[in-house]
């Protein structure tokens, strides 16, 4: 959605967002135990290793939970409407579940409910990066 | 290992102030250092000491005002105590009065001030977030997807509390009720106007499920308290109010909680992340719920209070809904947020709901509890660390 900030790319979150462009979904993993892990981090919750590693994820999963924002606080998202913000916890991971921010597109508001099956799709923002969203899996 | 229940009772809580309560940009030409500098100058005369004669200084936050600044400005004595506890909005507020009570019950520090001074009309947290030139990396997996202000990210745990527990918005409307209630006696309260659920639900959503009321409102505000060990307690002009305990921290894995990593374990995404602290205070003080005669409890947004209130034990985990629709709050029964709280009388980050709490100790607050003996005042849901005080009466 054009106007939103797109995300800062760091050291540590550049694999993710890059991968992405590339219709993606990579997901930290630890490169000793196998954990995986996100927002990524410099270490391994599980075992305490520094050893990163990445993994391509299937990106199904079902919605946890989601907003509905009707009054924006900053102006440029004025533009969007009505919008979702949804927290997806991924199917097929290892260890405690993995959640990613995101959003549901192609849905109303009386479609967006917890426990929702939805895939990850990509929304570009530019041709290096794009976002992670969600959609129903029908 | 050395006993944590040690502090029990050792520091006491001498002297309360605060400026006037300012809407947001109110305060903004005036500064946070001259508004702190009012704030420590009311709490000190209240104890009935000059600025000169504090020698620790404690606050959170990251709070822009500095110990230097203020004991320069007021030539106190040496500085033997800087300390700052680190984590978001009023989270941490607890924090500050731990290093507090810690420092005067071993003699590091003779009185210690702890402050807060916020002026939130410069930006909004929102705007803030947006107008950065380079997103901070920690927003970077909310901002892009318009997650940005703090009642989004409240609303969350919200929806997912509503969805494992069939909690209702007739359920948290009772925590706005009960501040405007509250407020109505509190001449100094921003909202004190009466509010019947037929008038919540047919107001907007913001962030759905969330409306105005649900949500507190940014403030130009400065609130300061000052500390001092027990056996001096009695030096001072004001009556004392024990600190009980003072307990922070988060469950395992919580992080940034609901300001932005959304991985805490599955227990704890619907909760206030506060049992951790529940238990180690309530450890510390030898107290527990049934104990509390009146409860301030952090209310930035109002489910939050539901959560705050099971994960403190007044109620079973997912039943806050039911427990407040059923009368579980209010001057009848667990008296809670009595100046109006942060919904309805200032959002000051958690000092104001400390400093109700000594007035309710004291015997003077505009809605007193008769009788009251022991106070909680729980802060803010939502990152790492959170926290929590134990006040009572008498030294425990």
């Amino acid at each position: 959605m054009p106007g939103l900030p797109p995300p800062r790319l760091t050291s540590v979150s550049a694999p993710y967002w890059g991968a992405a462009a590339d219709r993606r979904l990579l997901i930290q993993r630890c490169g000793d135990c196998g954990t995986h892990r996100h927002p990524p981090t410099p270490a391994c919750y599980a075992c305490g290793s520094l050893a990163v590693d990445w993994d391509d994820v299937a990106g199904t999963g079902r919605v946890h939970s989601f907003v509905w924002t009707h009054r924006p606080v900053v102006a440029i998202f004025e533009s969007l409407g009505v919008y979702n913000v949804a927290v997806v916890e991924l199917d097929g991971t290892v260890g405690e579940p993995v959640r990613i921010l995101s959003r549901v597109n192609d849905i109303d508001r009386d479609g967006l409910v917890v426990g929702l099956a939805v895939r990850v799709d990509f929304d570009p923002i530019d041709d290096e990066v794009a976002l992670p969203v969600f959609v129903p899996r029908r | 290992m050395a006993d944590p229940r040690w502090l029990r009772g050792r520091a006491a809580i001498v002297g309360i102030g605060s400026t006037a309560y300012g809407l947001r940009g109110e305060f903004t030409e005036r500064g946070e250092l001259s508004m702190a500098a009012e704030a420590v100058y009311a709490a000190c005369a209240d104890a009935g000491i000059a600025v000169a004669d504090v020698d620790g200084w404690s606050s959170y936050s990251m709070d822009s005002t500095e110990p230097a600044d203020l004991a320069h400005a007021f030539g106190s004595r040496p500085v033997r105590l800087a300390a700052m506890t680190h984590g978001g909005g009023g989270a941490a507020m607890g924090g500050a009065f731990l290093h507090a009570a810690m420092a005067v019950a071993t003699g590091q520090v003779d009185v210690c001030v702890v402050y807060r001074s916020i002026c939130q009309g410069k930006l909004r947290f929102g705007q803030a977030i947006a107008k950065v030139p380079r997103l901070p990396a920690a927003f970077s997996w909310a901002a892009p997807y318009g997650l940005m202000a703090a009642g989004q990210m409240f609303a969350l745990a919200t929806v997912r509390h509503m969805h494992l527990y069939g909690t209702t918005e007739e359920h948290f409307c009772r925590i706005a009720i009960n501040a405007r209630e509250m407020a109505a006696n509190n001449p100094q309260a921003r909202f004190r106007e009466p509010l019947t659920p037929d008038e919540y639900l047919e107001m907007p959503y913001i962030y759905e499920p969330l409306r105005r009321p649900d949500i507190c409102m940014e403030s130009d505000v400065a609130v300061a308290a000052v500390i001092t060990s027990a056996e001096r307690a009695a030096d001072f002009d004001a009556d004392p109010v024990y600190i009980a305990a003072a307990s922070v921290g988060a469950p395992q894995r919580f992080g940034q909680g609901l300001l932005g990593s959304y991985n805490m374990r599955d227990d704890d995404f619907a909760s206030a992340g506060q049992r951790t602290v529940a238990a180690d205070l309530y450890s510390k003080a030898g107290l527990g719920p049934a104990d509390v005669d009146v409860a301030q409890i952090y209310d930035h947004f109002s489910p939050l209070v539901l959560m705050g209130l099971e994960d403190f034990g007044f109620c079973e985990v997912g039943e806050g809904g039911p427990f407040v629709a059923g009368g579980g709050v209010g001057p009848e029964a667990l008296p809670l947020n009595t100046a109006g709280g942060h919904l309805a009388e200032v959002y000051a980050h958690g000092m104001t709901h400390v400093t109700e709490a000594v007035r309710q100790l004291r015997g003077i607050a505009v809605n007193q509890v008769a009788g009251a003996e022991v106070a909680l005042v729980v802060g803010g849901a939502g990152p790492t660390p959170t926290s929590a005080l134990m006040l009572t009466r008498e030294a425990p």
